[in-house]
């Protein structure tokens, strides 16, 4: 299917469309990367700065972060809102393979068309996200009201989540020892809201939810002007699960208040195309650039133009640079 | 205590019997020990459902052990043994250190929310799978002395060595439901599962609702589908993402190498879809596959148990998977499998399906014939060959070979 139907299908918000979408922009043949590049060129442009709700969930393992989404999305279904979701799962460092489970507890999701879940496997960025998975949010957020990553808290993938979603929620389990941990690497200084998950523990839900807010009082200040808020809730149970959603849509709208939405937007939209640069150049490649600040420049200039068309544009440069080093 | 049917073959399946014997042995020669009930399971378990001939087979072998020895005669004849003692005294250790590491997670129920005990058993099946595949583990008949003679118990008539169902068993367990739900008094029904529903929503006993809804005649159906309007369905953890992968074999190298390369002619990484619809709860083949596709670098989607084919063609579209593994062993692949079979042409996807599971040749035979690429049973203990098919399997139907 040629990309422009493809785009025009995913605009119109036909579900349909999605899986295929989804195939071809995580599709390496280079006939295929340029189908892709124009799918995903043409998005970013018309989708634009508003849209769906593009929220994080992230947590340690165990922490009930799918439960959670799943009580999430049937909250969110009841208000007929559609919601996509991209989970994603660590790659084995030594076959490249990946279990992929996140749809057990994703019930929600079955038989219903309102629901769209994709599974992404890290491949060979440890701890951190796929490298579909920027691009795997423009697609969704074209055709859901919603759209989620979830991931798994290791350190890496909360700062590279970070940047592509506008709202970022950590989950906790009550008395999680890891908790401590978090803190210290700063991670806390990422999330916009802390859900406390099973409540119905009872008091040591509680502990972990004043423990959190103790540890938000010492952490940086947030640099948007929003203070996180720290929830309790029950996937089990239901219980304060609308809150959470609540919360959410109060930071969407802090952020279209205060001009911060994008901001954000673009800085992530800059953090993506560095990093795909930094990885395909090194540091070597960076250097023939000009350097660091040289290349912040160069993105930062770069106004109204997609990430995609950036990463191409800004490639050539850097070979053309390269080039001439080895002439 | 119902002996497990983990240890039965396929292959030669008269040694079963032998093996049954040896584990109903194992469960009752200590008077201190013995079970107070004993199931044993059939010769033919991992080739079909059993008869009533089959299971009247088992029951005999605990009558003979009861009747014609002097094992109920004495006390406990394990006494004084040295070396039961010592093995005895090794279990309760262990034992012990497990329920203390359970007790540290906080208990039985977190242990099973954080993935803890499935994760523990599909790693001990990992370890058993990949001894018999080495050898280490000889399996008598099925990766040594696999020479043999014909089985006397399986020739003969197609299946005649296991239970067919009727067809017509499924439609007429519906209609006698059917005319159950006939003959109920509506109104007492509805007022019983309007009561359900309250006391359901306000937290409180649900055993004196629930007994109205039975004297009104609510079917088990209705009973737990109002539960489930308010708890949703728990889903348990598959256990799959917990063990690592051991030093890999010079096969799965092989095999791993083959995938990556195919990935690159597909353009990105061999993804498949691993799926256990209907409902048998017997995940342990779709484990075993769903981790060794892992190690020879596959990405693998596996929703667990109990899926519906709607739910698995649904996945396989969203996810975008190369290819569909079925595993069945609930004698109902006839049906579920070109359910799925079926929903896949509608939804216009063109994906090779394979299919695994307790299935007799006559039915594999009809399955190949109606698309599925390739069928495994019981015999088929070499996971890795499997895994190096599936490849085949997607590279021929991308047309790649």
């Amino acid at each position: 299917m040629a990309s422009t139907e493809l785009a025009e299908r995913l605009l119109a918000r036909d579900r349909a469309a999605v899986p295929d979408a989804l195939n071809l922009i995580d599709d390496r043949r280079p006939a295929r990367r340029d189908e892709s590049f124009a799918l995903l060129d043409r998005l970013q442009r018309e989708v634009g700065d508003g849209g769906a709700l593009r929220v994080g969930v992230t947590g340690a393992p165990g922490s009930g972060k799918s439960t959670l989404l799943d009580a999430l999305v049937r909250a969110l279904r009841r208000r007929e809102r559609s919601v996509g979701i991209i989970a994603v799962d660590p790659s084995s460092p030594k076959s490249g393979g990946a279990l992929l489970g996140d749809r057990v507890r994703l019930r929600s999701a079955a038989g219903d068309p309102g629901v769209f879940v994709r599974s992404m496997a890290a491949r060979d960025r440890l701890g951190g996200l796929a490298d579909a998975t920027f691009a795997g949010v423009e697609v969704l957020c074209a055709v859901f009201d919603w759209v989620f990553v979830e991931t798994v808290g290791v350190g890496q993938s909360e700062s590279e989540v970070a940047g592509l979603v506008d709202t970022l929620a950590f989950v906790a389990q009550p008395a999680a020892g890891d908790l401590l941990q978090f803190m210290k690497a700063g991670i806390v200084e990422l999330p916009h809201l802390f859900v406390v998950n099973k409540t119905d523990l009872g008091p040591a839900a509680e502990r972990t939810a004043a423990e959190l807010q103790a540890g938000l009082r010492l952490g940086e200040a947030p640099e948007d002007g929003w203070a996180p808020v720290v929830l309790r809730a029950s996937a089990r149970d239901g219980g304060g699960v609308d809150a959470v959603l609540e919360a959410m849509e109060a930071h969407r709208r802090h952020l279209e208040a205060t001009g911060g939405l994008k901001e954000r937007r673009r800085r992530g939209r800059i953090a993506f195309v560095r990093e795909a640069l930094v990885r395909r150049y090194g540091s070597y490649g960076i250097q023939r650039f000009g350097g660091r600040e040289k290349l912040d420049e160069r993105l930062g200039a770069a106004e109204g133009s997609s990430a995609f068309r950036l990463v191409r544009d800004v490639a050539r440069e850097i070979e053309t640079a390269l080039a001439e080093a080895c002439a | 205590m119902q002996v497990n049917s983990l240890g039965l073959t396929e292959a030669q399946p008269e040694n079963n019997v032998i093996r049954i014997v040896l584990e109903s042995l194992g469960v009752t020669l200590s008077k201190k020990a013995r079970c107070r009930a004993l199931q044993l399971p059939a010769w033919n378990e991992a080739l079909g459902l059993p008869r009533p001939w089959d299971q009247q087979w088992s029951l005999r072998i605990q009558q003979i052990l009861a009747c014609e020895t002097d094992l109920l005669d004495h006390e406990d004849i394990f006494d004084g043994s040295v070396v039961i003692e010592a093995r005895t005294a090794e279990l309760v250790e262990a034992s012990r250190e497990e329920l203390q590491r359970v007790l540290d997670m906080g208990g039985a129920v977190a242990a099973v929310d954080n993935a803890y005990m499935k994760q523990r058993l599909v790693e001990s099946h990992t370890a058993r799978v990949r001894e018999i595949e080495s050898g280490e583990r000889i399996v008598v008949g099925l990766n040594a002395y696999t020479e043999a003679e014909p089985s006397l118990l399986t020739t003969g008539d197609a299946g005649a060595s296991i239970l067919v169902v009727d067809d017509d068993a499924e439609r007429e367990q519906i209609e006698r439901l059917q005319a159950f739900r006939r003959q109920r008094n509506q109104k007492e029904v509805e007022a019983a599962l309007a009561n359900l529903g309250d006391v359901l929503a306000n937290g409180g006993n649900v055993m004196p609702p629930s007994i109205r809804a039975a004297h009104a005649g609510v079917t088990t159906g209705e009973w737990a589908d109002a539960l489930r309007a308010l708890f949703g369905e728990y889903r348990a953890p598959t256990g799959v993402s917990g063990g690592q992968p051991r030093a890999a074999s010079a096969e799965t190298l092989e095999v791993r190498e083959r995938t990556r390369k195919l990935g690159e002619k597909l353009g990105r990484p061999l993804k498949i879809l691993v799926g256990k619809p209907g409902l048998d709860g017997h995940s342990n083949g779709a484990e075993q596959i769903a981790v060794r596709a892992r190690d020879v670098g596959m990405e693998v989607v596996y929703d667990g148990i109990r899926l519906t084919p709607e739910e698995i063609v649904q996945s396989a579209r969203d996810e975008g998977v190369h290819l569909i593994g079925l595993s069945i062993l609930s004698g109902s692949h006839g049906v579920l499998v070109m359910d799925v079979l079926r929903r896949l042409q509608e939804a216009g996807l063109d994906l090779p399906v394979v299919v695994g599971g307790i299935i007799p040749d006559a039915d594999a035979r009809a399955l190949t014939e109606a698309g599925v690429r390739r069928v495994y049973t019981p015999k088929d203990f070499d996971l890795t060959r499997i895994m190096g098919e599936m490849v085949d399997v997607v590279a021929e139907s991308h047309g790649l070979h």
